[in-house]
């Protein structure tokens, strides 16, 4: 790959600064930060303070060459542009206001890297505008002293603009928005608003009932409504609807609820830290929205809220997308092992199960062969060798090493049980990834391991038994801890297997289910650097040929690039999945949507459902009023793709919000993944010899 | 569901164990009414006689019951449909939706198994004469070719040479796995250092890839340590290619040859007692595996089980068209169906049973086929009583090799029906004309008789 050039490096150092400005609205794009740079025009004293702040920090942190990534995104440089906006709405431009302009902006910077490196550590928790609070209530203390500053620089904040004769609520609203960027003005804080609409229509709404939720109970407090619109403080209530809303968690009926509960409480601290913080000369800012936020997202964390974003992205409607089609489509739990068998078993018992998958040993599969018609037995059942699972291979889930075993203890006849040695004959295997998996009532003395030894997943581990507490041969498995056998258990979940004919990554099968694993994988199809060459149809009709690299991201995450686009992909157990797509491309959608994950190991039927991102198949606009609407009402349903393997071709039915129904079909190959796709009216060839 | 109503009826114990005089050679005899619910009677109304009658249901549950033998014990199986046991239409595809790949011996086979849809590379081609152009085409197509011969191997290599490309070969090896006789006929010996020369014959050239090994022991195989034998040394031949010559194994494939419950003339003990399980011959054939493998790279097991899945859900009934007297003094009975249907009586006594319950002592009978010729004889004798003109007897088990290769010989052959799971019985072939027969001929215009 090529070194971007003067060029590209200019714009994307311009879009750092774009960024910033939209970052104080908790978006991602530059474009609305390119706007909110215009409207912040309004004062240019003030817009040039913001703009030097930020080429300062920005500057110093290029040249002690801090990361990519982290220049880019605009988190962190927004404190220091807010810094800069802030000493820009009380000093006009002069050379002594620019100097306390750059300690203040580089102060911002260091605090704001100090800052997010212990709160990330210690607290899991972004530092939000914390930097900013700090470091202008410094200089609001300091500069009482800097005489010299003030006479030259103090101004009036200048009101370009003639003020419009709207009612009070309307013009307490828009004087708010803007008053997060220092211009109290409700022409400037129209303008926010309609950006907000346009670019994120979630928050926007946020914003609107956080403010007049925070502002009418206030109002009811104090008596009079007309006081509490007037107050600028109140804008604090919309940065505490957006954060809990629509940021800091996925943005649903229950995170709407949060917001108001947290704009609600956060009334107090508004009214307070406004008396406590103006006894000694200090705005109250956005103090109380840091605390506010910082304290709730910190509470639901600790209760394991479910709802709480994975990744911040973009805009909250970018973030309920990736949450809907990735964080759903990929279970966090981090542990994933394989089924201990080959061929289809039963689960007789499953997590939390009624006999004795219980309290500190809860995480754990009992398995049992069972025939069609769900008897474990042939014949009257009651010999040990009437069982199907009697003395069945048992194979190892993960690779590891063998820290325990037992073989000699006998196999209990049906109907009796040994409750002094409950966990049977076992082996316990210390996974390379420090957890330890459990395997009990194996057949006694069939056991093919001893302590010490190294195994891999599907070594043959020794014979399904009856030793133990166990009323039929079955499979115990679970994991803990620690090697002992017995040890309190771990949450877990069972990779890459078929539930009756559903194909699964990743899951938590219930008691009944008929689990078959696969096989495991082999070699992935995509390589890096690898060229696919596609020939594009468009209802038959030729549409040129395309080009296709796997690139890899500075993450280690592989993906095709079309140049115009970038489709992420990987190996989730034994599995090849696409994650996201970025950019727009027909060609690498449609690959999404025909292909959305596809088992390695060889299967020749199966089913499964996948949900699918909205970018795949709506325009930016309309994608995000669905957001919304599936945010209120979980309606319209995200779009779906029911998908059906069947000797080397996956066909999907897709159905979507708004009618949209298509059929896709894709020819897969062992070796070079797959050779012909199509999407509703396209199709897409692969070309016979590539270079690889 | 409430059970329809059933009028009560008396009937007299005079069957097997149940009368006086037990089980014994005078009174015990086989009677069978239905196939799956569907009475001789009704099926030889519906369709005539003779008529082979096939089972859905026994063939789902041998298949499954072999592949839940093999799979609860290894993960990576595959069984291919040996064509040549059983290639009617209905047959194969029954085993291809139960996931079986198939198993070809010829050109016909491959492209029967393509005419029902296959791919390429779901076809195992074996056998000794494979032609050029056979090869060439299972080649494009991506197909499993075991080689059987020296002669064959230059032709995959030719083949080769015309594609552009490095092809993967199976090896088709015969070895000692102590069962007598020893077929040595297909494939590369084994002991003799034949299959070793072969592979590294291979290698030398650089046109060709093992990654297969194939054996088949024989058939009807009874003893299942036999497996256990020629697994182990097909697996130490496979330790030798990696360690030798790189080849790494996709697959191993252990041919068929397991046994059905049928009866081989001059057996002593009848095959339900006599025969192991098919579980047993899974578990020599995977605790042998697990013993020279490792889990990283486990080669596909191939089977290509024909007769232990077909034979026993197939019948033959037949309608006893006269009687007579032998001169040693032994019951005659001249049948509908003869040695034209069932190739297989030539080393098989079927399991004879009566469509009905008849009184009488048994006495020595012989049953003939309707052709007029000497050889033709079901059985030289079987204790059956005394049967009337028409009485239909139900010959099982007749579902391996007798379609396949039935004759057109003499007579018109029947026809063949598939009893549903549902219930149904629906024609799988139908019973032949005479313009079947002819129409392949030409008759020059000269020797027209009008």
């Amino acid at each position: 790959m090529s070194a971007p050039g003067p060029q590209t490096a200019l714009i994307s150092h311009f879009k750092v600064l774009l960024n910033s400005f939209s970052r104080v609205y908790f978006l991602g794009k530059p474009w609305v930060g390119a706007i909110f740079l215009l409207l912040s025009l309004a004062n240019p004293h003030l817009a040039i303070s913001g703009l030097l702040a930020v080429v300062a920090g920005y500057g110093f942190a290029y040249l002690m060459g801090m990361g990519k990534e982290f220049l880019e995104s605009g988190v962190y440089t927004y404190n220091t542009l807010l810094v800069g906006l802030g000493v820009g709405s009380i000093y006009r431009l002069t050379p002594l206001s620019v100097l306390i302009l750059l300690m203040a902006g580089l102060l911002t910077l260091a605090i704001t890297l100090a800052l997010s490196r212990v709160f990330y550590a210690y607290l899991a928790l972004p530092i939000l505008s914390l930097p900013f609070v700090v470091v202008i209530g410094a200089v609001s203390l300091a500069s009482g002293k800097y005489s010299n500053l003030y006479v030259s620089s103090l101004y009036p904040a200048a009101n370009l603009l003639p003020n419009p004769d709207w009612p009070a609520w309307a013009t307490g609203y828009f004087k708010c928005l803007a008053a997060i960027f220092f211009l109290p003005h409700p022409y400037v804080g129209l303008g926010i608003a309609l950006v907000l609409l346009a670019a994120s229509p979630i928050l926007f709404g946020l914003s609107l009932t956080g403010y007049f939720t925070g502002s009418l109970i206030s109002g009811l407090m104090t008596g009079s409504f007309q006081q509490s619109f007037l107050n600028l403080n109140h804008f604090n209530f919309i940065l505490i609807g957006m954060a809990l809303g629509g940021v800091f968690l996925v943005p649903s009926r229950v995170s709407l609820v949060v917001s108001l509960v947290g704009v609600s409480c956060s009334v107090l601290l508004v009214d307070a830290v406004q008396v406590f913080w103006s006894a000694y000369g200090l705005p109250v800012l956005t103090l109380p929205f840091n605390l506010v936020a910082l304290t709730f997202v910190y509470a639901l964390g600790a209760l394991k809220f479910p709802q709480i974003s994975r990744r911040i992205l973009g805009s909250p409607e970018e973030s309920l997308d990736f949450h809907r089609s990735v964080a759903l489509r990929f279970d966090p739990c981090p542990i994933g092992i394989n089924l201990p068998f080959s061929g289809a078993w039963t689960v007789w018992q499953g997590f939390e199960g009624p006999w004795t998958h219980q309290g500190n040993w809860r995480h754990a599969y009992d398995f049992i062969l069972a025939d069609g018609k769900g008897q474990s037995f042939t014949g009257p059942g009651k010999r040990l060798e009437d069982y199907l699972a009697y003395k069945k291979p048992v194979l190892s889930p993960i690779a590891g090493q063998v820290v325990k075993t037992v073989d000699n203890l006998p196999d209990q006849e049906i109907g009796q049980t040994d409750s002094r040695n409950n966990w049977g004959n076992l082996v316990v295997i210390r996974s390379n990834f420090g957890y330890h998996v459990e395997i009990s009532h194996l057949a006694k003395e069939s056991l093919k391991v001893k302590e010490g030894d190294w195994v891999e997943r599907g070594s043959l581990l020794g014979l399904c038994g009856n030793s133990g507490y166990s009323p039929q041969p079955h499979i115990h498995l679970q994991v803990q801890a620690g090697p002992d056998p017995g040890s309190a258990t771990l949450d877990f979940r069972l990779t890459s297997y078929l539930s009756g004919q559903t194909y699964f990554t990743l899951g938590q099968p219930g008691k009944d289910e008929v689990l078959t694993p696969l096989s495991q994988a082999g070699p992935e199809p995509f390589v890096l650097d690898q060229e696919i060459e596609l020939e594009c149809f468009h209802q038959g009709t030729p549409k040129g040929t395309r080009n296709l690299v796997v690139r890899m991201d500075p993450e280690g995450t592989l993906y095709f690039d079309s140049t115009t686009g970038k489709l992420y992909f990987g190996r989730v157990h034994d599995g090849h999945c696409h994650y996201s797509l970025q950019g727009q491309d027909k060609l690498l959608s449609s690959l999404f949507l025909a292909l959305p994950r596809l088992p390695l190991g060889g299967c020749n039927d199966y089913v499964y459902e996948e949900r699918l991102p909205l970018n795949l198949l709506y325009p930016g606009w309309l994608r995000r009023w669905l957001l919304l609407g599936s945010a209120l009402f979980d309606l319209p349903q995200s779009p779906r793709g029911v998908y059906r393997y069947k000797r080397g071709v996956l066909t999907g039915k897709i159905s979507g919000p708004l009618g949209r129904e298509f059929n896709t079909e894709i020819h897969l190959d062992s070796v070079v993944g797959f050779t012909k796709f199509q999407v509703g009216d396209w199709t897409f060839e692969r070309k016979q010899h590539e270079k690889t | 569901m409430k059970e329809p109503y059933q009028k009560p009826s008396v009937r007299k114990l005079a069957q097997g164990s149940h009368n006086k005089y037990g089980s014994g050679n005078y009174y015990g005899r086989k009677v069978r009414t239905e196939i799956d619910g569907q009475t001789i009677a009704g099926l030889v109304e519906r369709f005539g006689s003779p008529l082979f009658v096939y089972s859905e249901r026994q063939i789902k549950e041998k298949l499954k019951e072999l592949k839940t033998a093999l799979t609860v014990r290894y993960p990576k199986v595959e069984l291919a449909w040996s064509y040549k046991t059983n290639y009617l239409q209905a047959i194969c595809a029954l085993m291809h939706q139960g996931g079986s790949l198939a198993e070809v011996v010829s050109q016909m086979e491959y492209d029967k198994a393509l005419g029902l849809g296959l791919k390429g590379k779901e076809i195992i081609f074996n056998g000794p004469y494979k032609p050029m152009d056979a090869l060439e085409t299972a080649f494009a197509q991506g197909a499993i070719v075991n080689l059987d011969h020296q002669d064959e191997l230059s032709d995959c290599e030719q083949v080769a040479t015309q594609l552009g490309r490095k092809l993967k070969v199976g090896l088709r090896l015969n070895l000692d796995a102590g069962i007598y006789p020893q077929w040595s006929r297909f494939g590369f010996n084994l002991e003799s250092g034949q299959a070793w020369e072969a592979a590294k014959r291979i290698k030398a050239k650089g046109l060709l890839e093992v990654n297969g090994l194939h054996c088949h022991i024989g058939t009807y195989i009874m003893e299942p340590e036999a497996y256990g034998t020629a697994t182990r040394k097909l697996l130490e031949f496979a330790a030798k290619l990696e360690a030798e010559l790189g080849y790494k194994l996709d697959y191993l494939d252990l041919g068929g040859g397991f046994p059905s419950l049928s009866r081989l003339k001059g057996a002593v003990l009848p095959p339900e007692v006599s025969l192991p399980n098919l579980e047993s011959y899974a578990e020599t054939i995977t605790s042998t595996m697990y013993r020279y493998l490792k889990p990283q790279s486990l080669p596909t097991l191939y089977l290509e089980t024909g007769r232990a899945l077909i034979d026993e859900a197939g019948y033959l009934i037949t309608t006893l068209h006269a009687s007579k007297r032998l001169l040693d003094g032994r019951k005659a009975y001249i049948a509908d169906a003869g040695i034209n249907l069932l190739y297989s009586a030539f080393w098989y006594r079927y399991n004879i049973e009566i469509e009905k319950e008849v009184t009488g002592v048994n006495e020595p009978s012989v049953i003939y086929g309707p052709l007029c010729m000497n050889i033709d004889v079901v059985d030289e004798g079987v204790l059956l009583p005394s049967l009337s003109r028409g009485t239909r007897l139900v010959l099982s088990p007749v579902g391996a090799y007798n379609q396949t290769q039935s004759m057109q010989f003499i007579g018109y052959r029947p026809n063949v029906v598939l009893v549903r799971e549902n219930g149904t019985v629906d024609v799988i072939r139908e019973k032949e004309t005479l313009s079947d027969m002819e129409s392949r001929e030409c008759l020059p215009p000269d020797l027209k008789l009008h």
